[in-house]
């Protein structure tokens, strides 16, 4: 064995690793993009926490536009083909779909808001949900398990959900923050968005429903943040390794450096109610 | 043939192995009567071998038995297998202990553990000649450095990128041509193959780690790849223009493959079938030609490689064409007439090439 094939690899690892950590050293140096507190209800901690490891991590969770065309989702034509999607093929012509399908996803930026409007709208259109399962039972049109599974919906969406909605997108991760610039409450962080037909409520019964465009997010690159020793030992003293409970159990804070990547600054407990 | 002083363990392997054919024949052709060399001159040849192959064991550590080769046959299984197995544990290990040490003990951890694994191996290959544990403790090393740039993206959250595969690829290859070890060849090859299709994906507009999704992104690497095996020697290396060959030309006929039965996965938006028949024609052509370059180069991998897909593609066709039409009987007979046309071809190509040689 020839020694300089030893020297050369000993060097590929020392100036691999050296950039790895001057490119984190570069990301959590000057004045963080963001920093924001969450709870468990947006970082529960992630699936992988198995028996055989010891690492704690949390997982972001947020949700995604969800409206469909024609009821105002900002996820649209417009936006699609400014991040780089072709939206040539009109979405209704019967090869749209496939089309659409067949574009291949798009790195690109997405603005998470946390508790802003978008998540206010979520909580509205559930109440509007039980009160209209609530109408239609009334009506005889719908039984009480309609009613019932509304009102669970809406709960579940009050009490445990999250409510880091995705509200923007765009390739340029400085026009997002000139566009959204609460950095305690948005977070700019590189994801992986799709195009996709989609068909949205009609307007009135015996109308077709609007047929559009429309974006949806794939990912977000860095779903999965580890949390340090020291801090971990906070998430043990409040019962680590169980299901997100509710009331949530812990606040962390996050921080976004230059490079929109996230890390864990302090978790503390929550008061039981 | 070359009859120089071999440069590596390989060539060394060969020379004993015609050493020994030598021997047998002659013993047989002597047995039968067909003619009997003079005493003298087999005394001659025969201390020139018994010269070589003393020289050769001490230098090489060749293997000069049929016994000898069947035991380093098995220890170079029990080496991968030994590999597999420690890389595992060190794999285990870290998870084990990774929530448990503050995190410049992670980062000592995680460079550390691929120099350390380096620095054992170039103490193995200092002290063997047949590089059995040098090859085990370099697959290793392989293993720690993926690890550690793996562990290192998880641990500060850094943001997936291609470049990963790219030192991957340098490192694996820097080993490979210090050692001669053709796994981790393999392994620089594989990185660099995924590194290469993942920038052809991003320059389409795509996501890098997306590459998978559209096989095109493979053919050019792919080429590239038996370019470099074609291209000719690699220093006293004489085995590794195989890899380059058989895993280039993999990486071109199974997108195409992929392509002529999935049209949709392809960058060009025409119609599926038509992208499909396109490739058809396109596999055909590819590993008809793959099987005449094998044979023309000698190349016995080309040959194999395309002979293997020639048939996969026929297969596929007449899986389109009759599995529905046909009663199942019928289809298999198909499939057997076709293997016994393809002998019959082979046969023929044998025949002629035997007499080009004669």
């Amino acid at each position: 064995m020839r020694r300089w094939g030893l020297v050369a690899a000993a060097a590929v690892v020392v100036l691999s690793n050296l950039v790895a950590l001057l490119g984190v050293a570069w990301n959590r140096s000057g004045e963080p993009d963001a920093e924001i507190v969450l709870t468990e209800r947006e970082a529960p901690l992630a699936w992988n926490q198995e028996r055989e490891s010891s690492a704690v991590s949390l997982r972001l969770e947020w949700s995604g536009p969800d409206l469909g065309p024609g009821d105002g989702t900002w996820f649209d034509e417009d936006k699609l083909k400014e991040i780089g999607f072709d939206t040539a093929v009109p979405p209704g012509a019967s090869d749209g779909p496939a089309y659409y399908l067949r574009q291949l996803p798009r790195q690109t930026y997405v603005a998470l808001e946390y508790e802003g409007d978008g998540w206010k709208r979520r909580l509205e259109a559930a109440r509007r949900r039980v009160d209209e399962a609530k109408e239609k039972a009334a009506a005889g049109v719908e039984g009480s398990a309609e009613v019932e599974g509304a009102r669970k919906a809406l709960e579940w969406a009050e009490k445990t959900t999250s409510r880091l909605v995705a509200i923007d997108a765009g390739n340029d991760p400085g026009a997002l923050r000139d566009r959204h610039p609460d950095r305690s409450r948005v977070a700019v962080v590189p994801a992986i968005v799709q195009a996709s037909t989609r068909v949205g409520t009609p307007p009135r019964e015996g109308v077709a429903p609007p047929v559009g465009i429309q974006g949806f997010i794939q990912s977000v690159l860095v779903s999965s943040i580890h949390v340090p020793r020291d801090l971990a030992a906070t998430l043990s003293s409040i019962g680590l390794r169980s299901a997100p409970a509710d009331p949530p159990r812990y606040a962390v804070t996050l921080r976004f450096g230059r490079r929109y990547e996230p890390w864990v600054v302090d978790i503390r407990p929550l008061p039981a109610p | 043939m070359r009859s120089g002083p071999p440069a590596s363990r390989e060539s060394a392997q060969r020379r004993v192995d015609r050493i020994r054919a030598f021997r047998e024949e002659l013993a047989a052709i002597e047995e039968e009567g067909t003619a009997v060399l003079d005493e003298g001159l087999k005394r001659t040849i025969a201390a020139r071998h018994d010269s070589l192959l003393a020289e050769f064991a001490a230098r090489f550590d060749v293997d000069t038995s049929d016994q000898l080769r069947q035991l380093s046959w098995g220890m170079r299984i029990a080496s991968l297998l030994g590999a597999a197995a420690l890389s595992a544990a060190v794999f285990f290990f870290f998870q084990r202990i990774w929530g448990t040490i503050g995190t410049a003990s992670q980062i000592l951890v995680l460079a550390g553990s691929p120099l350390l694994a380096l620095a054992a191996t170039g103490y193995a290959a200092r002290r063997e000649r047949t590089l059995y544990f040098a090859s085990l403790l370099g697959i290793i090393a392989f293993a720690c450095f993926l690890l550690d740039l793996g562990l290192l993206g998880t641990t500060f959250n850094i943001t997936p990128t291609r470049n990963a595969l790219l030192v991957w690829s340098a490192f694996a290859f820097a080993l490979a041509y210090s050692s001669g070890l053709r796994l981790l060849l393999a392994a620089g090859i594989g990185s660099a193959l995924a590194y290469l299709a993942a920038s052809v994906a991003t320059w389409g507009g795509c996501v890098w780690s997306d590459f998978g999704d559209r096989p095109e992104n493979f053919l050019l690497p792919g080429l590239l790849l038996f370019g470099v095996g074609a291209a000719g020697r690699h220093g006293k290396y004489e085995d590794f223009p195989v890899v380059y060959r058989l895993l280039g030309l993999l990486a071109i006929l199974i997108p195409v493959f992929i392509l002529s039965n999935w049209g949709a996965a392809s960058y060009f938006s025409l119609d599926g079938k038509a992208i499909e028949i396109v490739y058809q024609v396109a596999g055909f052509l590819l590993s008809g030609l793959s099987i005449w370059i094998g044979v023309r180069r000698g190349w016995a991998e080309a040959a194999n490689v395309g002979s293997v897909f020639f048939v996969l593609f026929l297969l596929a066709k007449f899986f389109d064409w009759w599995w529905d039409v046909l009663p199942r009987y019928l289809f298999f007979l198909v499939v057997g007439l076709l293997a016994v046309g393809l002998i019959v071809v082979l046969k023929k190509v044998r025949g002629l090439r035997r007499r080009e040689a004669a």
